[in-house]
């Protein structure tokens, strides 16, 4: 196996060593493909490792190298992306065994904008099966089998980017594709101790990944480092045709022009870190909180707009979801799936009536107008990403944790459906540890506003080293 | 063990969201498979979507409050 500290390298440091010609962009594939296909199956972590095609992309790298054709900060990386991204000739199973032979004919969009960049796709990184639409009741719902944690083999690694999350974590990739409907990009990132990034919906083209809901899916990177989701984003944002979702935006990576930070105002609820989330979490939340605070960060105390953000966000995606695997329901293939609550859950979304997702799409809209209102007065969101750290592999996560009583108060609890329903970026740092756990901060901003969540990540880790730990694979 | 009424399982079960339900869970269960039939799954779903919808009555809608066409804030 390569040397830890360059597997661990950021995407810039790689870069850096890949145009000195310290290493070739062969060697530091190879690199990756051994530590991918070696603790890959450990973490249930592999859908399909692409070797072959990997090293004949990363010779022609070399080559583009050799006579100085530079192509930017992602060229000669080794990556990987969420088994939801079509690849070419490829199995493309979505997670789940009714397509564990489904092959598509052309890259979805993004896999073809990393290649043109001269990324490299080392694999297919395990999944939640469908991305857990329709609500799962265990980690084991995938076809690869519960995602397991590298910091500890018997902790869940989050959903739905399992895989994406714990490669990272473990430096089998250099960076890796998540995709987001309601938390899947967060969650593994906070668990695994990765940064992970939720773009604006409509900033990255959907066009060849897997639908599971049209009005709140997303697509973006889990990274090193908050630079380095910025290289990837820069790399996969822009409009496409192929995708109606799309805004017709690109991201340029320009924190150096992001206003003064001690002019940014954060937004915190104190029950959040008081009363909400777990005591062993208590401390690293704390000290998060104060290197923040140290930027020279304005402190607004504030709360999400009242609405029902789990009902609403479950619903539409229960109608949508229902809708777009209505052919596998009727099918009986459904019944094919690891984890009956998910089977069940398409079936019964099928029985939705037309005036309950209308309803939560009119309460969306209302929910949309209060958050462009809260972001009058308050630049960034701050919240923990999970109350808790990543629970055991065995344990059910549809019982109720006392936190979900009716009589507590919310703080800023439902800030991961809320933002997917606002469709609003959100950043999520690894801040510390909590009995030998990763913990994470979410970081969510307005429409659009992704370069200054990058730039107080940056800021961030470079006053910490969480980002940097490195788990005992 | 702390007795649970099924509303407050309701409650929380809806409260979960779908792609990252990662609720802090604190029962150790032995597989997936072994708990609950697929009419017990099927059962808890629909009564999912019944307090979702619950939920979403209490929220006072003008009439000019259309559905969300755009999809970020």
């Amino acid at each position: 196996m390569a040397d830890d500290d360059l597997i661990y390298s950021t995407i810039g440091e790689l870069n850096a060593k890949l145009k000195r010609r310290e290493v070739s962009c062969v060697e530091l594939t190879k690199a990756y493909l051994d530590r991918l296909e070696s603790l890959g199956p450990k973490y249930n972590a592999l859908a399909l490792p692409l070797r072959k095609s990997a090293l004949r992309k990363a010779k022609y790298v070399d080559g583009d190298i050799k006579i100085e054709r530079f192509r930017g900060p992602l060229q000669g990386i080794p990556f990987g992306a969420k088994d939801l991204l079509a690849v070419a000739g490829y199995r493309t199973t979505w997670g789940a065994k009714p397509y564990e032979n489904q092959v598509f004919k052309e890259d979805a969009a993004i896999i073809r904008k990393l290649d043109k960049t001269g990324a490299v796709l080392i694999g297919k990184l395990a999944m939640v099966e469908l991305a857990g639409g329709g609500g799962y009741r265990y980690p084991s719902a995938s076809l690869t089998g519960p995602g397991l944690n590298p910091w500890d083999r018997g902790r869940w690694a989050g959903g739905s980017s399992s895989g994406s999350g714990a490669a990272v974590a473990a430096g089998m990739v250099g960076f890796a594709l998540g995709s987001e409907t309601s938390g899947s990009i967060l969650t593994p990132s906070a668990y695994c101790g990765v940064t992970g990034l939720r773009p604006t919906y409509g900033l990255v083209s959907r066009a060849g990944a897997m639908a599971l809901s049209w009005t709140m899916d997303k697509i973006g990177p889990m990274c090193r480092s908050a630079e380095d989701c910025a290289f990837v984003l820069e790399t996969i944002a822009g409009g496409d045709s192929a995708d109606p979702g799309t805004a017709g935006k690109n991201f340029y990576y320009f924190p150096e022009y992001v206003r003064d930070l001690k002019q940014v105002k954060i937004g915190i609820a104190p029950v959040d870190y008081d009363m909400l989330a777990d005591p062993s979490t208590k401390s690293g939340f704390d000290a998060a909180l104060s290197v923040l605070k140290g930027l020279g960060l304005q402190t607004v105390v504030t709360h999400l707009p009242d609405f029902p953000y789990p009902a609403m966000a479950g619903t539409i995606i229960k109608a949508e979801a229902s809708s777009i695997f209505e052919p596998l329901v009727t099918s009986g293939k459904v019944d094919e799936l690891a984890d009956q609550r998910l089977a069940q859950g398409l079936k019964a979304g099928l029985e939705l009536p037309a005036k309950e997702y209308l309803k939560a799409m009119r309460i969306r809209a209302l929910a949309q107008e209060a958050f462009r209102q809260l972001f009058v007065d308050v630049d960034i969101l701050v919240a923990p990403t999970r109350y808790t750290v990543a629970s055991k592999i065995g344990d059910a996560l549809d019982r109720p944790p006392s936190a979900a009583s009716a009589d507590r108060p919310k703080g800023m609890s439902g800030l991961i459906p809320a933002g997917n329903l606002a469709g609003l970026p959100a950043l999520s740092l690894p801040c510390g540890f909590a009995d030998g756990l990763p913990i994470g901060l979410q970081l969510v901003s307005r429409a659009f506003n992704e370069n200054l969540l990058l730039r107080m990540g940056i800021e961030f880790q470079a006053r910490t080293d969480w980002h940097k730990r490195r788990p005992p694979v | 063990m702390e007795r649970i009424s099924r509303r407050e399982l309701l409650v929380a079960a809806g409260a979960v969201s779908v792609a990252a339900s990662a609720a802090t869970p604190k029962q150790e269960t032995p597989s997936f498979s072994a708990s609950a039939s697929r009419e017990d799954d099927l059962k808890t779903a629909r009564e999912m979507m019944a307090n979702d919808a619950e939920q979403l009555k209490k929220v006072e809608l003008p009439m000019a409050a259309e559905p969300a066409f755009s999809f970020k804030a």
